[in-house]
């Protein structure tokens, strides 16, 4: 795709203005849409940590409203199947009273898929979105259907009731290109969250761009440059975030036990691309890495006994590594 | 070929990169500085330990040189673009520059953006943002070693001692070196005694001993370098008087009336020698035969002038002409032939003679260094090579009093040990401590040589005496010119002879025929102890005399 000037100045605008119509239906959470934003921008998908009532499916319907995209929801349930997901091939007469098999898609066919509470379901379910999210293709019977275009898959999970919850295991947690804590709104965006729900006075969420607006923005993001140094920089932060590496500072030695994978220097350097431009500059610097880094790599950090004992969390580690980095 | 943007893009550096090189170049100096200021503690510090000669001029020249490399270096090294990009991107351009650096050539639409949106930012970037100064840190690294330098600097240095002596040590060699190199060369040069080979021989012997002085470290390799050099220059001068006295025997043995002298001398006979001239001195006494007195005559003269010129021509001429005049007057002069016994008997004895007080220098410069080295010249002779005349130098050394120009020389016939035969170099040089006056040089005597072929050398004394404020004169009868022609008297014994005298004139100096005793005192003690050797004299009073020259010394 060939891109033009105009468009790549045009897209720190057009951002600006999904944030802005996004953030007529979303009290607070601004760094939580940005970030959204950043992700879906560079093609990936987010797992939203927080509790229940915080507006994770209200940020995900507005974004599909805003960027005019078709949207799903998955409620995920210990008794959900791998079918309920994806879809199945059902039995169907046609008019000649002839039996075939026909496919009916599952929700994960639409461009935004929200899989509200992923850990409920079983693993065997959980798995029937990882071909989705990272192939951004499904497998029925043998078929191989695309998902259409873009695709997006924004998942929930509650951080406080862990029983009876399967928690996803670090090869599907890997598929997620950020992890976004969502937290408490402070008490005015609650005053404002309360007299915007009540009064039945909501405003309407304008349409900023489309699918293909959405898909021409990820292919301009893609080409941000950067400098061999900052790249060099973000590296760096994803094997400092080993313990076994060179690179590793004593608190990953002492907390870490095993860091990001390469899928977290991909995310880094490809939301990073996406901030700068949101930024209005058409390069990465070390700042953007530093920004990305919290959400890309705190779920691709697995803390040790001695980290988990002494409450550090993977954001207080990677804090300290970021600290002790040298640019 | 660039595109526009990157002319563009250099352009706007420009201001920034000259910036950053001075910033480089002030960086680079202030390092140099710190590495001039470290190396001058370390310098300083060795010198604690090690003795370092211009310590402050090796420290400034040490330190001036890694100043000057240092900014050398700074302006050699110049910040590369990238550095220069990162430094400007550090000062909140948020990594444009070196992006756009890396994307230099590039002409796709967001490198185009990119640099554009680079160059609009450095326009409003100001170049003295970039501070030029020297940071918190290297000031006080610069403070500490100021500080410590100081310190340094005042607490005293245990080497400066070793270090001021020997400095002294190499300015007393070098003047000496100077003195001998200006005087005993051309002296030598003027020397009539010696060939042309000999004079060139010992010049020889001088440059090699200047040349191993100046590289010698202390004072004893000084010291032995000298005594070496006297040991070859003795040798040399032995083998000169071996040479003359062959030549002078084989020219008397032609003549029939010393004939038998000259076997004697060119067998080196000494008894022999002396009974010949006390024949010839019996044949000039009395009623002697004219004829045999005017081939006496005539053989002294001719075979004087096939002899260099010297005391023994001098001598022989002498008696030729005072036998001659002798013959003309009817009346031959009983000393006629002493002169010439003397120098004979000398040169039998194989008493070195020093031409133009080489030896005496020599002498005198090992005495200058042993004293600039705050040494005992006796000492260092007796825990030396040995060859030092012991008692000849407790003589000299006993006072602080030095004589400012002692130079007489004496000679032994042989020495008190009968270890062979000595000589004693006169001499004392320095400053009295007295308000009166100066003391003046010692003779010495040698009476115990030890060492290589028995020979000894009398050291250098420091004087005598320092409340001799100038010594009583006394008649020199041996020296009417100072330093102008010998003089002559001839004539009969007896108040009825005949006399003739020969006025050579005042010479030069104002020598008026008295000299202060302790000029010739050692020559004349020198030339008593000859004679007690010599002399048939009594035990007893063998020992007067020397009681009274001992008396004379305190």
């Amino acid at each position: 795709m060939e891109i033009r000037e105009e468009a790549i100045k045009l897209f720190a605008e057009k951002v600006e203005a999904m944030e802005r119509e996004i953030g007529r239906k979303i009290i607070g959470q601004k760094e939580i849409i940005r970030q959204v934003l950043i992700a879906i921008l560079a093609g990936g998908n987010v797992l939203l940590e927080g509790v229940p009532g915080l507006g994770k499916t209200r940020l995900v319907r507005t974004i599909g409203h805003v960027l005019d995209l078709e949207f799903s929801r998955i409620q995920f349930t210990p008794d959900l199947m791998p079918a309920d997901v994806v879809g199945t091939n059902i039995v169907v007469r046609d008019e000649a009273g002839n039996s075939r098999f026909q496919f009916q898609p599952g929700p994960v066919f639409s461009n935004i898929v929200l899989a509200d509470e992923i850990n409920r379901a079983t693993p065997k379910t959980q798995s029937a979105l990882l071909e989705a999210m990272q192939e951004h293709t499904v497998t029925v019977g043998g078929v191989t259907r695309r998902l259409p275009q873009p695709y997006f898959v924004l998942a929930t999970q509650n951080p406080l009731e862990q029983e009876g919850t399967y928690p996803l295991p670090e090869a599907q947690l890997d598929r997620f290109f950020f992890k976004l804590i969502v937290k408490f709104p402070s008490l005015e965006e609650l005053h404002e969250i309360v007299n915007l729900t009540t009064t039945g006075e909501e405003e309407m969420a304008q349409k900023v761009t489309d699918g293909a607006g959405i898909l021409e923005l990820r292919a301009i993001g893609r080409q941000v440059p950067i400098a061999r140094g900052v790249q060099d920089y973000a590296l760096r932060l994803v094997m400092a975030t080993h313990p076994e590496s060179e690179h590793a500072p004593e608190v990953t030695k002492k907390y870490v036990r095993y860091g990001s994978s390469p899928r977290g220097a991909q995310a880094i350097i490809s939301a990073a691309r996406i901030r700068a431009l949101m930024e209005g500059r058409y390069n990465v610097a070390f700042k953007d890495i530093r920004y990305v880094a919290y959400p890309a790599l705190r779920h691709r950090l697995f803390l040790n006994f001695e980290g988990i004992a002494e409450g550090r969390t993977p954001d207080d580690v990677l804090q300290e590594i970021i600290e002790e980095l040298p640019e | 070929m660039k595109s526009i943007i990157d002319v563009e893009l250099n352009k706007a550096l420009g201001p920034i990169r000259r910036r950053l090189i001075l910033k480089s170049l002030v960086q680079m100096a202030a390092l140099g500085f710190i590495a001039a200021l470290f190396q001058a503690l370390i310098w300083l510090i060795i010198s604690f330990f090690v003795p370092i000669f211009n310590l402050e001029l090796k420290m400034a020249a040490a330190g001036g040189i890694i100043f000057v490399l240092a900014c050398i270096l700074g302006f050699a090294m110049k910040p590369s673009i990238s550095q220069i990009a990162r430094e400007i991107d550090s000062k909140g351009l948020e990594e444009r520059v070196i992006t756009a650096v890396e994307l230099a050539g590039r002409n796709d639409p967001f490198a185009r953006l990119q640099r554009q949106d680079t160059i609009e930012e450095l326009k409003s970037f100001n170049p003295r943002s970039i501070a030029i100064n020297i940071s918190k840190s290297m000031w006080i690294t610069v403070g500490s070693l100021t500080f410590a330098l100081i310190i340094g600097f005042l607490i005293p240095n245990p080497q400066e001692e070793f270090i001021h002596k020997q400095l002294q040590f190499e300015k007393t060699i070098e003047e000496q070196l100077q003195k001998l190199e200006e005087k005993a060369e051309k002296e030598l040069a003027k020397s009539a005694e010696l060939t042309e080979e000999e004079r060139q021989q010992i010049q020889n012997l001088l440059r090699e001993l200047a040349q191993e002085l100046r590289e010698s470290k202390d004072y004893r390799e000084a010291i032995k370098e000298v005594t070496e050099t006297e040991e070859k220059l003795m040798e040399l001068f032995r083998r000169a008087q071996e040479a003359k006295l062959a030549q002078l025997g084989e020219g008397l043995s032609k003549y029939q009336v010393t004939q038998s002298l000259g076997e004697k001398l060119k067998k080196m006979d000494k008894q022999g020698i002396a009974e010949e001239l006390r024949r010839l001195k019996e044949l000039a006494q009395g009623d002697a035969d004219k004829q045999l007195m005017e081939a006496l005559q005539k053989a002294l003269e001719e075979v004087a002038q096939q002899l260099p010129e010297g005391d023994l021509k001098s001598s022989m001429l002498e008696a030729a002409n005072a036998i001659s005049a002798g013959l003309v007057s009817n009346n031959i002069p009983s000393n006629v032939l002493d002169g010439l016994e003397g120098q004979l008997m000398q040169l039998a004895e194989n008493a070195i003679d020093d031409p133009e007080n080489i030896m005496y220098m020599l002498q005198n410069m090992k005495n200058q260094i042993a004293q600039t080295a705050g040494q005992d010249i006796s000492k260092l002779a007796s825990a030396g090579t040995g060859q030092q005349n012991q008692q000849n130098l407790q003589n000299q050394s006993g006072s602080q009093s030095q004589g400012s120009h002692g130079s007489s020389n004496g000679q032994s016939a042989s020495g008190s040990s009968n270890q062979g035969s000595g000589m004693g170099n006169s001499s004392g040089v320095g400053n009295s401590s007295s308000p009166s006056g100066s003391g003046t040089g010692e003779n010495s005597f040698s009476t115990d040589s030890q060492g290589i072929g028995g020979q000894g050398f009398g050291g250098q004394g420091a004087g005598i005496g320092s409340s001799h404020g100038e010594y009583e004169k006394i008649y020199d009868p041996k020296r009417l010119g100072d330093g102008g022609e010998s003089s002559q008297v001839s004539g009969k014994a007896g108040e009825e002879g005949n006399s003739e005298q020969v006025d050579a004139g005042r010479g030069l100096g104002s020598f008026d025929g008295f000299v202060p005793y302790n000029e010739v005192f050692g020559e004349y003690k020198s030339q008593a102890m000859l004679n007690l050797d010599r002399m048939d004299i009594p035990q007893n009073m063998r020992e007067l005399v020397k009681k009274y020259f001992s008396s004379l010394e305190d």
